[in-house]
């Protein structure tokens, strides 16, 4: 035996004393007793509050899925629709100016492109989690559209014309104010009109 | 009605069956375990009175949870465990140790046998500094491997531990105990 060993066996030889386990008996004495069907009351208990869980993650996720298709499911047409005053937005600006804010983010790709209708048998190919579709803000036909003419400008095959180069203006010349002549107003005397009256009621 | 009543005293009489039983289990691991659990609080606290109370609460604690360590395995894993932390934890409360090594050296081992000598005391005492350089995880080890003549096997089993894990921990145990003890080379 190795010396380390002999020693360490040695040094940890104690032996309890004869009283230790009376002692503990009398420390246990006061303790409730071990009941086995209090663990199985605690196992059932436990088993019980995660299933409630998972019942309940599940049910709140089939709800979050439901939700999503029937968003899914809304034709697309109804949501360009319900955006209909940005579009209008976008088409009155362009008409004023092509510099217009809309014209930086042509070049990337548009939403309403991400937001393409989708069909059915598309909708069931996803992923069960699947996110919010992107709120739709410009129709696709109006960005398709936008796209084709900001080639044709960068191309050149197009120029605008501002509506204010087409109409001719005309030099501003000074504003003649004629002057406004006031007839004073003819006033019959008062001894004139009192004859006229008494002569009426002879 | 008397057939119900019949029923659940049935059912009682059965039930404090179930509690006796565990009452006897419980007796028969005190009565096997009660010097593994001193031994473990020992190798922390250096005194045995110390030992037997820390042993004493961990026994106390395994009663109430006894239903659930009726493994003999499991029990005896348990208590080691729960006895190491609480006797680390009163050995962390009070840090005299040095003081109660002294007054406490004389109850390490009451009638001491006519081959101790004062270099046997000399090297217990070195032994113990250099147990107290180790960290904890290789201490335990070393501890429960010399407790009872406990294999690498069962002490892995004792803290829930691989047994390649137990075998490196006790190698690098013994390696730095003997590089630190002269008379061990």
């Amino acid at each position: 035996m190795d010396p380390l060993d002999r020693e360490l066996a040695s040094l940890l030889s104690v032996e309890p004393s004869p009283e230790f386990r009376a002692r503990v008996r009398v420390r246990i004495a006061g303790e409730p007793a071990p009941r086995a069907w209090l663990a199985r009351w605690r196992t059932v208990a436990a088993g019980v509050a995660v299933l409630s869980v998972a019942a309940a993650l599940v049910l709140g996720r089939s709800q979050l899925t439901g939700g999503t298709r029937r968003d899914l499911a809304r034709p697309v047409s109804s949501s360009v629709a319900s955006n209909s005053v940005a579009s209008g937005s976008v088409a009155s600006g362009f008409s004023r100016t092509f510099d217009s804010p809309f014209s930086r983010t042509i070049d990337s790709p548009p939403r309403a492109v991400v937001a393409a209708p989708m069909t059915s048998g598309q909708e069931t190919n996803r992923p069960r989690r699947q996110r919010t579709p992107a709120e739709v803000l410009v129709a696709a036909s109006e960005v398709r559209g936008l796209r084709q003419l900001n080639a044709l400008v960068r191309e050149g095959r197009t120029r605008f014309v501002f509506d204010e180069e087409t109409v001719p203006q005309e030099p501003v010349t000074a504003i003649i104010v004629t002057p406004i002549v006031i007839e004073p107003i003819a006033v019959a005397s008062v001894s004139e009109q009192a004859g006229d009256s008494e002569g009426d009621g002879q | 009605m008397h057939e119900f009543v019949d029923r659940l005293a049935g059912s009682r009489d059965v039930l404090s069956g179930v509690d006796q039983a565990l009452e006897q289990e419980f007796e028969a691991r005190l009565v096997e375990s009660s010097t593994l659990a001193v031994r473990v609080a020992y190798s922390v606290l250096r005194c045995r009175e110390d030992a037997e109370e820390v042993a004493q609460e961990a026994f106390a604690r395994a009663y109430r949870a006894f239903a659930q360590l009726r493994d003999r395995q499991r029990f005896r894993a348990w208590l080691v465990r729960t006895t190491w932390r609480l006797a680390i934890n009163r050995w962390r409360a009070d840090r005299r140790r040095s003081a109660r090594e002294t007054a406490h050296a004389k109850t390490r081992r009451p009638e001491p046998t006519t081959e101790e000598t004062v270099d046997g005391r000399r090297r217990a005492a070195e032994l113990w500094r250099a147990i107290d350089t180790l960290p904890e995880k290789l201490r335990i080890v070393i501890v429960l491997a010399s407790i009872e003549g406990h294999d690498i096997a069962e002490v892995a089993a004792l803290l829930g531990l691989p047994t390649g894990t137990v075998k490196s921990r006790l190698f690098l145990a013994r390696q730095r105990l003997k590089e630190q003890l002269q008379w061990t080379r």
